[in-house]
């Protein structure tokens, strides 16, 4: 990319922010009450709602980080994505339909509406931000690299940037603009790709030349780099946390009715479908093109810069990043919330006011910032590593007590409270004892199941949510489990 | 309120901007430049200059081959020297070690390789040679390490893939973090001499390693998913849903 069209790809990214500034200040109203900053006023369709869901799972992790990873594993890693759906489809029967009963703002509110208790709640939030440093950090790093090589800056400076932008972003907008993003996020993303793999295709070569490319370097490209067992640990741990993720949920707040809800997953689906085949072949083709990069979280910048033509490059370069800025702004926004709503509001001053909680919330996305900016500016792995292990963090605690809560009428505040600190301290210690893990297992299979067995084990020894509780989640009221304990 | 919103990543952003700017060291400097000389037959010239880190043993490089464009008169110098070029194939790559056994220490180690291309069409893929270690990236830099030059004895010639920047009305160049493993050019002035097009662009099938029917299952899964659901979430009650 030479001078003009460097230009024109700074003058696009102002365009966007200038866009996003623009939907944030018009819809500054609307996000002045804790509802429209957090839930958009419940106002989303199935369209944009589901846009706004690809949007979230849709990160830097996939398009620079997935592209890296097809780069240098080939094929196999792309089924995660029918793997990770059967996440979505858990979210679709057993999370959504019962979550939206309690018309919360922020998954901390379920722990502290099914589980009657505030240290739930408190710990819930604790957690999530913990992971969210992390999983931002991944998205900082993404944005560091790409405006680093396309722009031309040292890696702090692109990283603090990314961060700035970001940051902005999601000040000013909060879940409205965070909705129109994701549509904006959905129409470039599906543009470039519609543009740039036919283009690819055409001169790098058909599919069958590239795989004889790919297979002669290393055969595992085209067949199975990552066996089996990987994907589906790597696939529970994202779809499944997906079924639990607090950004999708909270989105899953915002959008209009429950039957919109399942639709909407379908349209995340259809877009999410169009990205993982056209992330794939970005990965292959440039594997074939330029078989000697540096790092392969650069495919993608590289591709953009100085592969393309200079106007579907510089698409694909404003695809990435919209893609990084709004997934970091989805999950400061949920930050935001753990801090505002469930910290600030509900723990340590309950008689805040709405517009007090949302200053709160502002102030707490401002501060939270920093973290993941000295995690990006250490690269602790490539970009999608770093989703990943977020997300084996993110299912250990998160997975169960959400979803057995939602399903299983004897699940108590207690039960909970051991499911969240059981797990997470597993998949903590399955990671740091390293590979091979321990008993075989992944740390998010540990994780899990160390949460599901706390879960139950001690749900069943500690007294039961109130009547009023089970019916508000579970409607018609039934006879108390036979092991009910009251004690 | 809405400046406190905005005072707020404005300091973040002005506070970490300073101190971090010295905190990533440069690497080492190493690099390469490629130049192209292709004439109106469709022989293409390439002579690449590499400085790189020094290697203990023999270095390893590899060309794409492509139709329609054969490699021949590979020749390597090794700081200087002329070394042996051991030639082999991988698929369709091909593969050169130098043959050179007496090393010498340095600081850096400078590869000269010049090859031949001949074309058969009009429009036609020239094979790259590149080195199978990654140059160093340059932290700051937008320019990467590798540096391609192609020239045309007809200004009609042009570079189609990967983006070149006409530089001359004979001359395209670009700048790359490593180097392409081909270059699409269009060879002008030879209608007498070359085919229009390459008759068959992907060549003989080879194994592609099951990266078709891979690839196809994968998007079939994605074709028939998406329906399936959306018919069942579409056919869902407001009340149980």
């Amino acid at each position: 990319m030479t001078g003009p069209h460097l230009t024109a790809f700074y003058a696009v990214v102002a365009a966007y922010l200038l866009l996003v500034c623009g939907i944030g200040l018009a819809n500054y109203r609307r996000a002045s009450t804790e509802e429209g900053f957090l839930a958009a006023g419940r106002s989303l369709g199935p369209i944009v709602g589901g846009a706004t869901l690809m949007a979230n799972q849709v990160s830097a992790g996939a398009t620079i980080g997935m592209v890296g990873f097809h780069y240098f594993s080939g094929i196999s890693y792309a089924w995660t994505w029918p793997l990770v759906w059967v996440g979505w489809v858990v979210a679709a029967l057993f999370v959504a339909p019962r979550i939206r009963r309690i018309a919360g703002l922020t998954l901390p509110d379920y722990f502290a509406a099914r589980f009657e208790s505030r240290w739930a709640r408190g710990i819930a939030a604790l957690f999530i931000l913990i992971v969210y440093a992390v999983m931002l950090s991944a998205q900082y790093q993404a944005g560091g690299l790409l405006f680093g090589l396309v722009g031309g800056l040292d890696y702090v400076r692109a990283v603090l940037l990314v961060a700035f932008i970001t940051t902005a972003y999601t000040v000013l907008g909060g879940m409205y603009s965070n909705a129109y993003v994701g549509m904006l996020k959905a129409i470039l993303l599906l543009a470039s790709y519609a543009l740039a793999v036919p283009y690819l295709l055409t001169h790098v070569g058909s599919i069958t030349s590239m795989g004889e490319a790919l297979a002669a370097l290393d055969p595992r490209l085209t067949a199975n780099w990552f066996g089996w067992r990987q994907l589906l640990a790597i696939s529970m741990a994202i779809g499944l946390g997906l079924a639990a993720s607090p950004y999708e949920i909270s989105a899953i707040y915002a959008i209009q009715s429950k039957r919109a809800t399942r639709l909407a997953i379908g349209y995340s689906f259809l877009f999410q479908g169009c990205i993982g085949v056209g992330v794939l072949l970005f990965g292959l083709s440039m594997r074939v093109v330029m078989p000697e990069l540096p790092d392969p979280d650069l495919a993608t910048p590289v591709l953009g810069m100085s592969v393309l033509p200079p106007w579907i490059g510089l698409l694909v370069l404003l695809a990435a990043v919209v893609t990084f800025t709004r997934t970091g702004g989805a999950i400061l926004l949920t930050v935001a919330s753990a801090v505002s709503h469930d910290l600030y509001g509900k723990l340590l001053r309950p008689t805040a006011s709405d517009r007090a909680k949302v200053r709160a919330g502002r102030l707490a996305v401002v501060t939270f910032s920093a973290i993941p900016v000295a995690l990006a500016l250490r690269q602790l792995d490539l970009v999608n590593f770093i989703v990943i292990w977020a997300a084996k963090l993110m299912v250990s605690f998160l997975f169960v007590p959400v979803v057995v809560g939602l399903n299983w009428r004897r699940a108590t505040g207690s039960g909970a409270i051991a499911s969240m600190l059981g797990g997470m301290a597993a998949c903590l210690a399955w990671s740091r004892y390293g590979t091979p893990y321990f008993l075989g297992l992944d740390p998010a299979e540990a994780g899990v199941l160390v949460s599901a067995v706390l879960m139950f084990g001690v749900s069943i020894s500690t007294r039961p949510a109130s009547q009023a509780t089970l019916r508000r989640f579970f409607g018609t009221e039934r006879a108390p489990d036979r092991n009910l304990v009251t004690g | 309120m809405r400046g406190a919103g905005l005072l707020g990543p404005l300091c973040l952003f002005a506070a970490c901007w300073g101190p971090g700017r010295e905190a990533r060291a440069q690497v080492a400097a190493g690099g390469v430049d490629v130049e192209v000389m292709i004439d109106a037959s469709g022989r293409a010239r390439v002579e690449e200059r590499w400085i790189v880190a020094p290697a203990p043993t023999s270095v390893e490089l590899r060309a794409l081959m492509r139709p329609c464009a054969e490699v021949g008169d590979v020749r390597i110098d090794r700081d200087g020297e002329r070394v042996p070029v051991v030639a082999g194939r991988e698929g369709p790559w091909l593969v050169l070690r130098d043959g050179a056994t007496a090393r010498r220490a340095a600081d850096t180690l400078r590869l000269l390789v010049r090859y031949d291309v001949a074309l058969a069409a009009r429009r036609a893929a020239v094979p790259l040679v590149f080195l199978t270690e990654p140059l160093p990236q340059r932290d700051g830099a937008r320019e990467g390490s590798a540096g391609v030059l192609v020239r045309f004895r007809d200004p009609s010639g042009a570079v189609h893939f990967p983006h070149l920047t006409r530089a001359a009305p004979d001359g395209w160049m670009g700048r790359f973090v490593a180097v392409p493993s081909l270059l699409e050019v269009s060879v002008g002035g030879a209608e007498a001499t070359l085919a229009r097009e390459c008759a068959d662009p992907d060549g003989p099938p080879g194994d592609d390693g099951g990266l078709l029917w891979r690839f196809l299952l994968f998007v079939g899964i994605m074709v028939v998913w998406v329906p399936v659901y959306l018919r069942w979430a579409g056919r869902s009650r407001e009340e149980g849903a």
